[in-house]
């Protein structure tokens, strides 16, 4: 018997435990992964769809091309009740007969194959939308002209050659600095929920905490000087582009 | 069949209407049905009074005590404000239509759907289409509103269009269904019932009190069901495919050979003649 190690992700115990006392059995190692952790195995098992914000989420794509980057080696397998045959699927209600032919056959994760769809809401889709440069929903569009005018705030004010009331006449309100950053949020926690069934959840999990960081700023119109540089505004807003850039590297 | 009473549905939407004689709303007569109405608003202008717009009329709407389903274009407005609309009225069924391909729009091989698309009611319509049994190009001029000088606008509509959007998206049949399939397997797969399980699943459940007792309950009223697939699709075969499988779950011992297996076969019939998306 192949010694395979397997980890596993799924919003419900009860499937899981299932295939897990299976596999035991079979002398494989299974224990859960913490999003956010290193994935240490040799098989990755995603239980799916996920039941997530209300919604059964179909995450495997997106799963698929995070292991893609980060763990190429690594041998992902969905697992699901979709009468299914494909050497990436596992279906839970038809279990292969030989666990060790059956993974040694499975495609590592950088190897192209078609992802099974498990009938549930395309995250994929969403991640697209959030990410996209236009549109009702997109957080780039919404975003750049904030990363822009701060930038442009805090470099002037670096080379002396502008006062903070004088940039937040000609660039701040501008912009509509605070509303924008209203409308960000409101974009931001749309889709937070739906995101916390992704192996990069703790992205978006960071820019929460940075935007509560700078929250104090934009409660008072973006007005006071003094809670732009002691907050270090700029800073956590290119904190916030750097994991959101991470993440849309999971979409591409 | 029990008849909607009392049933609000408003259509926010750029209203050809409306948008000829300037107004932002206005109420639609259900034929034979004088507690059912359509509201109509008018999406142009100003995004805040539209707002305010819908909110009156979801506060009157509330304050007759009626059953009120909000469906709004896609792009009436934006993202925020949907969600501000949600958030105060989590009393209304509140959904979204887009693109011609929703449910709400006019389809002529099902004969459901209210709208056209060119911001009005079907009327006067010249419609193609393929019929979907024999395979043959069809077409076919279609009014769905009906000449009335008792109703205020000048017209009603059918009761039967309206019963029939109004049970989709209260409804939700696909999604329904699937998501009680997924969570039905979780559970019975997370158990491992032997062979000398002789009981049903609906009793299993009953007797474990679970929130999933409560929805396959629900899901297992035929009586209620099969009459709202029927309007809602019309066509026998899914529902004989639904009523299929609900007699399966009522009758079939958890324990029985293959139990699993014949319970995915049921859903997957139903779950592939229902014709739209599972999370639209």
């Amino acid at each position: 018997m192949a010694d395979f190690h397997i980890a596993y992700w799924a919003a419900e115990e009860s499937a899981a435990g299932f295939l897990g006392r299976q596999l035991q059995q079979q002398g494989f190692s299974w224990r859960p992964y913490e999003l956010g952790t290193v994935l240490d195995c040799d098989i990755f098992i995603l239980l799916s769809p996920v039941w997530c914000n209300n919604h059964f989420i179909s995450c495997d794509k997106t799963w698929k091309k995070y292991l893609e980057l980060n763990y190429p080696e690594v041998r992902f397998i969905s697992a699901g009740f979709d009468r299914i045959a494909q050497e990436n699927y596992i279906d839970l209600l038809d279990l292969p007969e030989n666990w060790s032919t059956f993974f040694l056959n499975a495609r590592i994760s950088r190897d192209a194959f078609d992802i099974i769809d498990t009938g549930g809401l395309d995250i994929s889709n969403k991640l697209r939308a959030f990410f996209e440069g236009h549109g009702n929903d997109s957080i780039l569009q919404i975003f750049s002209p904030i990363y822009m005018a701060l930038r442009i705030v805090r470099d002037e004010i670096n080379k002396g050659k502008s006062t903070y009331q004088q940039l937040y006449t000609d660039v701040i309100s501008q912009i509509q600095l605070t509303d924008n950053w209203r409308i960000f949020l409101y974009r931001f926690s749309n889709y937070y929920s739906f995101f916390s069934c992704l192996p990069f959840f703790s992205l978006f999990e960071m820019i929460k905490t940075h935007t509560e960081i700078i929250r104090p700023y934009f409660d008072e119109d973006c007005k006071e000087e003094l809670l732009f540089t002691q907050l270090g505004v700029m800073e956590h807003i290119s904190e916030i582009k750097r994991y959101l850039d991470e993440a849309e590297s999971y979409v591409r | 069949m029990q008849t909607l009473q009392n049933a609000v549905m408003i259509i926010l939407w750029h209203w050809k209407a409306l948008k000829e004689t300037q107004r932002i709303s206005d109420s639609i007569d259900i034929e034979n049905s004088p507690s059912c109405t359509i509201v109509r608003i008018d999406d142009s202008g100003d995004k805040d009074s539209i707002v305010e717009n819908i909110k009156k009329q979801l506060y009157k709407a509330s304050g007759n005590n009626s059953k009120v389903l909000l469906l709004m274009h896609n792009n009436s407005l934006d993202r925020e404000r949907f969600r501000e609309i949600e958030q105060v009225y989590q009393n209304a069924k509140i959904d979204y239509f887009g693109g011609g391909k929703d449910y709400i729009y006019y389809n002529p091989a099902t004969d459901t759907g209210l709208l056209n698309q060119f911001d009005d009611f079907i009327q006067n319509s010249l419609l193609k289409w393929i019929d979907p049994i024999t395979g043959e190009n069809r077409r076919a001029q279609k009014t769905l509103v009906i000449p009335s000088a008792e109703s205020q606008s000048g017209f009603v509509i059918p009761y039967k269009y309206f019963q029939a959007v109004w049970q989709y998206y209260a409804y939700q049949p696909k999604r329904t269904a699937f998501e009680l399939k997924e969570k039905l397997f979780i559970y019975l797969v997370g158990n491992q019932f032997g062979e000398t399980e002789k009981r049903e699943l609906p009793v299993i459940l009953q007797q474990d009190k679970s929130i999933l007792g409560a929805l396959l309950s629900s899901f297992l009223d035929t009586s209620l069901n099969a009459n709202r697939i029927k309007e809602i699709y019309g066509k026998d075969e899914i529902v004989l495919s639904y009523e299929k499988l609900c007699e399966y779950i009522k009758t079939t011992p958890v324990g029985h050979r293959n139990y699993l297996q014949h319970l995915r076969s049921y859903f997957s019939n139903l779950l592939q003649l229902i014709p739209e998306k599972i999370y639209g």
